[in-house]
């Protein structure tokens, strides 16, 4: 039976084949095929013996008693007749079913019988010598021939018979002698039956043999049937398989080839051909070398004579057609054929081209990858990659001081974490403008840092994409506001002390003109002069703040120039009452100077009797305020 | 040996073939009857002489004489030269015996026809006188009709014995002749009556 080993292959199974065959029918018609055989070659061989044995007899009659005499007078003897007739009654029969019959089990009785007779009427014509009755053990052991016992019991009865008559009534026919006593023809009988039971005990043996020898055929036989099937099995396997590897071949998008260790090809497929720009006749052989640049060719050559004296594997990418960049990766191995031993080495070729240029790009491309990951990471900015769903995945050390918490903690968490409570909804809806594709700016809002602060910051959204232009996730770019909008508070504080201290004298101004244009004081009157006297002085400060103004300008743009004098302390205090009393009398507050030191200092005169009319006027200011 | 493996071609016997068998059998049969007939049937009974005849040219013994008479080309006789030659090898001689083989030479026929194996076998044998019978005279003295039968003479020219030493035509071996002969030898008389003697006719035809 044939069965299937780990590998997949059918296997012959010899001991299911021998449980199979033994005493099988099959292996019953070989033995009886056997059998019949046997009893053919017998019962010709007692054909040929018959005829031999009746010319014998014939000639033995002939050359002992050719003529009978009555005194001169000679006659041919009855005994010539005698084995002529009789014996060719005896014979023929027996011959001609030897030679028309054999085989067949009438056959092998007429046979015994015949045979058996036959040595009775030599016995007979011997005058019962006893030397002639071992005719009668040599045709038992022909007739053994036949192994089968039957014609052994037939021949062993007919001598029986013959033995038994003649002893009685005419003994000296087949004893010799007048008178016999019965017990001879018992002895005679005996040793009959004696050699009938080695006889047949080695007729049974024979057939054992025959038997097992048939189990043995029919075991082979079995085996011969089977391998032929296998071997059908395995041819057209072999055929599907070489119709696999020609078509494999022939549409393989590489090349194959068949080379020598001398690195000519003996086969080649026509995309091997087509690999080198060749036609399949300029590609065998050498020709395919004639396509590779000197350098690359050194490089092929070099590994090749590595494979062959080495482990057999030959495993290079190298560069073809110097003209037209064409990259080709060959791998090959060493196969030894079982018959002769020959060493070829079986390989393919692969055009990458395509690959190798596409690994040159995904290096640059990695290489731009990896600028722009130094760029994130050694920016001011923190930038953070999340996903469409909100899942950071990139925190660079920039968001890590801007935020607080370092990237192994927020990679794989939701950005609203970064997100104050009121400013979620905001997240969303910017989120749900980026995926719709929509540009959005530089968008300014509050995000939460680690220790708990909310931070102002610029942040830009711009969405990324694959290289199918799928959305994958969205990077978000936070710009740290806080000191601009610091700056930016101050700056506004700042516009309104200035346009507060602007105000001031050009109210100042403004109230002494209105009363001397609304007549509420007489011109000429010291009140008007007064009035006069304080738009003047406010007019005067007026400039100066504007002056100031620009001197801070001057400060920003670092352009400011001091011009330091010494002055006393109380002269310079005093100037800058002076200039704001007119605000204080406006306001019904009365300035009074109080110095009890003295002392000179060396100052811009000008900008600290700014600086001390700016603290006078917030007082009064002020004072004006608390009182009404 | 068994059963089932005789019946590889158990083609029934065609009833042609049966008879054939059975017309064999019957044939063998009459044949094997007949050769046995023929070998077991007796030549011409020898006359006897009664006593030993006076014209006889052969010498009478004064004690016992023993005659034998041969076809020199009868096959049977070979038969009875070899008993004869067996039963004076085995016998102890008796110093009286006398024994003469007489080789027949028929009218009309040269010496020549006398040679040949049993002249050879009787001329190796002592104490046997061979005589030529140039034309049967003494046979017919002595009423010898059949090659083998052989005669025994007492002291008184009696005759004692007068039979075949041959079981069948051409057997050798023991046989009630050779015993009668020896006890005749021996005692002068035998139980044994009947031993035909199987051999060639020393008569010719006329």
């Amino acid at each position: 039976m044939n069965t299937t080993n780990s590998d997949g292959v059918k296997v012959f199974d010899w001991t299911d084949s021998k449980a199979l065959v033994a005493n099988s029918p099959l292996a019953e018609r070989i033995y009886k095929q056997e059998r019949l055989s046997v009893c053919q070659q017998t019962d010709r061989m007692f054909g040929w013996l018959m005829i031999a044995q009746w010319l014998a007899s014939i000639l033995v009659a002939l050359l002992v008693s050719p003529f009978t005499w009555a005194g001169r007078d000679a006659f041919i003897h009855p005994h010539i007749f005698l084995v002529t007739v009789l014996g060719s009654v005896i014979t023929a029969f027996p011959v001609y079913l030897a030679f028309r019959h054999a085989g067949e089990p009438v056959t092998r009785f007429v046979m015994a019988v015949c045979q058996m007779l036959y040595s009775g009427m030599l016995i007979h014509l011997t005058g019962g010598r006893i030397e002639t009755h071992f005719h009668i053990f040599g045709s038992l052991a022909f007739l053994s021939f036949y192994r089968d016992w039957r014609v052994l019991a037939v021949a062993s009865l007919v001598t029986l018979f013959d033995h038994t008559l003649r002893g009685i009534y005419i003994p000296e026919s087949i004893y010799g002698v007048a008178l016999a006593s019965p017990w001879r023809s018992v002895e005679h009988i005996w040793w009959v039956l004696f050699e009938d039971v080695f006889l047949i005990s080695a007729g049974y043996q024979s057939l054992s043999a025959m038997m097992a020898n048939a189990n043995k055929q029919a075991e082979l036989e079995v085996t011969r049937l089977r391998v032929e099937e296998l071997v059908t099995e395995r041819t057209g396997q072999l055929d599907a398989s070489e119709n696999r590897y020609r078509v494999l071949c022939e549409t393989a998008p590489f090349g194959i080839f068949q080379a020598a260790p001398d690195g000519k090809c003996i086969y080649i497929n026509m995309r091997f051909a087509e690999i080198f720009d060749l036609s399949y006749e300029e590609a065998l052989r050498d020709g395919w070398s004639h396509t590779v640049p000197d350098d690359q060719l050194d490089l092929v050559r070099t590994a090749w004579l590595d494979a062959v004296s080495g482990d057999g594997n030959f495993d290079l990418q190298f560069r073809i057609n110097s003209e037209k960049p064409c990259w080709v990766h060959s791998k090959a191995s060493r196969v030894v054929a079982a018959k002769d031993g020959v060493e070829t080495f079986f390989g393919t070729v692969e055009d990458v081209t395509e690959q190798v240029m596409a690994e040159q790009a995904r290096l640059e491309r990695a290489l731009v990858q990896a600028r722009l990951a130094s760029i994130v990471e050694s920016s001011n900015d923190a930038i953070v990659g999340k996903s469409i769903h909100g899942v950071i995945s990139t925190w660079n050390p920039a968001a890590e001081r801007l935020f607080g918490w370092n990237s192994a903690e927020m990679i794989g968490l939701k950005i609203g974490q970064l997100l104050p409570a009121d400013k979620k909804e905001e997240d969303t809806a910017l989120l749900s403008r980026i995926l719709s594709r929509e540009k959005v700016g530089e968008f300014e809002t509050v995000r939460l840092c680690k220790d708990g602060r909310a931070i102002d910051v610029a942040l830009t959204c711009s969405l990324m994409l694959d290289e199918q232009g799928q959305a994958i996730g969205v990077s978000v770019i936070y710009r740290d506001i806080s000191q601009r909008k610091e700056v930016e508070k101050r700056l506004s504080e700042f516009y309104s002390t200035i346009s507060h201290e602007l105000r001031s004298p050009l109210t100042s101004i403004r109230g002494a003109l209105s009363l001397i244009d609304d007549k509420i004081i007489d011109m000429g009157s010291v009140e008007c002069h007064e009035m006069i006297g304080v738009a003047r002085t406010s007019s005067e400060r007026l400039v100066r703040l504007i002056n100031d103004i620009l001197d801070i300008k001057k400060i920003e743009a670092g352009k400011l120039e001091l011009k330091l004098e010494k002055i006393d302390a109380t002269t310079l205090v005093a100037r800058a009452v002076a200039g704001m009393d007119g605000l204080a009398r406006a306001h019904t507050i009365q300035l009074i100077q109080d110095i009890a030191f003295s002392a000179t200092v060396e100052v811009d005169i000008d900008r600290i009797i700014q600086v001390l009319t700016n603290l006078i006027s917030n007082a009064i200011n002020l004072v004006a305020m608390v009182v009404v | 040996m068994s059963n089932h493996s005789l019946t590889e071609q158990s083609t029934k016997l065609g009833h042609g073939l049966k008879r054939a068998v059975i017309a064999w059998v019957v044939f063998v049969l009459i044949g094997y009857g007949c050769m046995v007939f023929y070998s077991t049937a007796p030549a011409k009974s020898a006359i006897s002489v009664g006593a030993f005849p006076l014209q006889s040219s052969l010498a009478k013994s004064s004690g016992l004489t023993l005659i034998t008479f041969l076809h020199p080309r009868c096959p049977c006789s070979r038969a009875s030269v070899s008993e004869l030659e067996e039963l004076l090898a085995q016998s102890k001689f008796p110093s009286n015996l006398t024994v003469y083989a007489v080789v027949s030479q028929p009218r009309g026929c040269s010496s020549a026809f006398t040679q040949g194996a049993i002249l050879d076998s009787l001329s190796s044998m002592k104490n046997v006188q061979l005589i030529i019978d140039k034309d049967d005279l003494e046979s017919q003295r002595f009423g010898a009709l059949t090659s083998g039968q052989t005669m025994l003479f007492g002291g008184q020219g009696k005759c004692l014995f007068s039979r075949g030493i041959t079981a069948a035509r051409g057997e050798v071996g023991a046989n009630a002749g050779v015993d009668a002969l020896r006890q005749c030898i021996a005692s002068g008389q035998t139980a044994i009556r009947k031993t035909p003697v199987f051999g060639c006719s020393l008569e010719s035809n006329p």
